[in-house]
């Protein structure tokens, strides 16, 4: 019988997995309960990929020189004030 | 100091991730990239307490965040005022192929709630775990899952894509289970 169940349960759940990685089935199935009716796995499936895909469009634009920039002067920043810290002593 | 080439290396590695977090909070592309460079440099200050090892990413987005939400409560509502004049017209209607166009993605995400938009983000998009994404917002692990939830009903509403039986398989479902691993650490 617990097999059974378990079988069921995973079947009506197992989208969740593909959108939502690392979540656990038990404490999914309590907040669907909640609000009634499990979403159409279709439309979340759809949802995820497109936010993904929008997400990753951004993440492989090229990173303007202005942020590489930044990091270079404030590091010169930091390392002009240390040397004044440590009296030329060290770099 | 031997520490800070690596430190500038990994906050090198973040800033295309946190681009693209910054672009779901702020209200233009140029907004978005303002937040990344105050974010940069409010990290490089702060570096002192981030733990070398520790998750660089989730630290940096938590700075991130936390100066949007600075930033918004010193210039008033304005922010979430230009998202509400996004959000009108709703809902979107995707195309005839059922294609979920990124445009009307963009418009249906500017219609959530705050808390919902940076959940759904945080969760669906980056890859973050719910226990990074509750330490970037600072809430509970379970408060992540039911902004999630919510913000995920509400763009199907808006998308019209709550009862989508009528789409066979396409190119995205095809997409998403053809990814051979959604989680980057």
């Amino acid at each position: 019988m617990f097999p059974a169940c378990g079988t069921f349960f995973i079947q009506q759940h197992w989208h969740i997995g593909v959108l939502f990685k690392g979540e656990s089935v038990k404490s999914k199935k309590s907040e669907d309960q909640a609000k009634g009716p499990a979403m159409n796995e279709e439309a979340i499936r759809r949802i995820g990929a497109t936010l993904r895909e929008r997400y990753n469009a951004i993440e492989s634009e090229p990173v303007p020189d202005r942020f590489q920039k930044l990091l270079d002067q404030l590091e010169q920043q930091t390392s002009v004030s240390n040397d004044k810290n440590d009296d030329g002593a060290s770099s | 100091m031997s520490d800070t080439p690596n430190f500038k290396d990994q906050m090198l590695e973040c800033i295309p991730s946190l681009r693209a977090f910054a672009r779901s909070l702020a209200s233009s592309a140029d907004a978005a990239d303002d937040l990344v460079q105050e974010t940069l440099v409010k990290a490089w200050h702060k570096q002192d307490s981030f733990h070398m090892g520790t998750n660089i990413r989730a630290w940096m987005f938590t700075i991130l965040r936390n100066e949007f939400y600075s930033q918004m409560r010193k210039r008033g509502r304005e922010i979430s005022d230009a998202n509400g004049a996004l959000s009108e017209n709703m809902a979107v209607h995707p195309e005839q192929s059922g294609k979920m166009d990124l445009q009307d993605m963009q418009k249906a995400l500017n219609s959530l709630p705050e808390d919902q938009r940076e959940a759904i983000i945080l969760i669906g998009a980056s890859g973050m775990s719910y226990e990074e994404a509750a330490e970037v917002c600072g809430v509970a692990v379970g408060t992540i899952k039911s902004r999630v939830s919510r913000a995920r009903t509400r763009l199907a509403e808006v998308l019209e894509i709550g009862n989508a039986d009528d789409y066979g398989p396409d190119a995205v479902a095809t997409q998403i289970m053809a990814m051979p691993a959604l989680s980057r650490q």
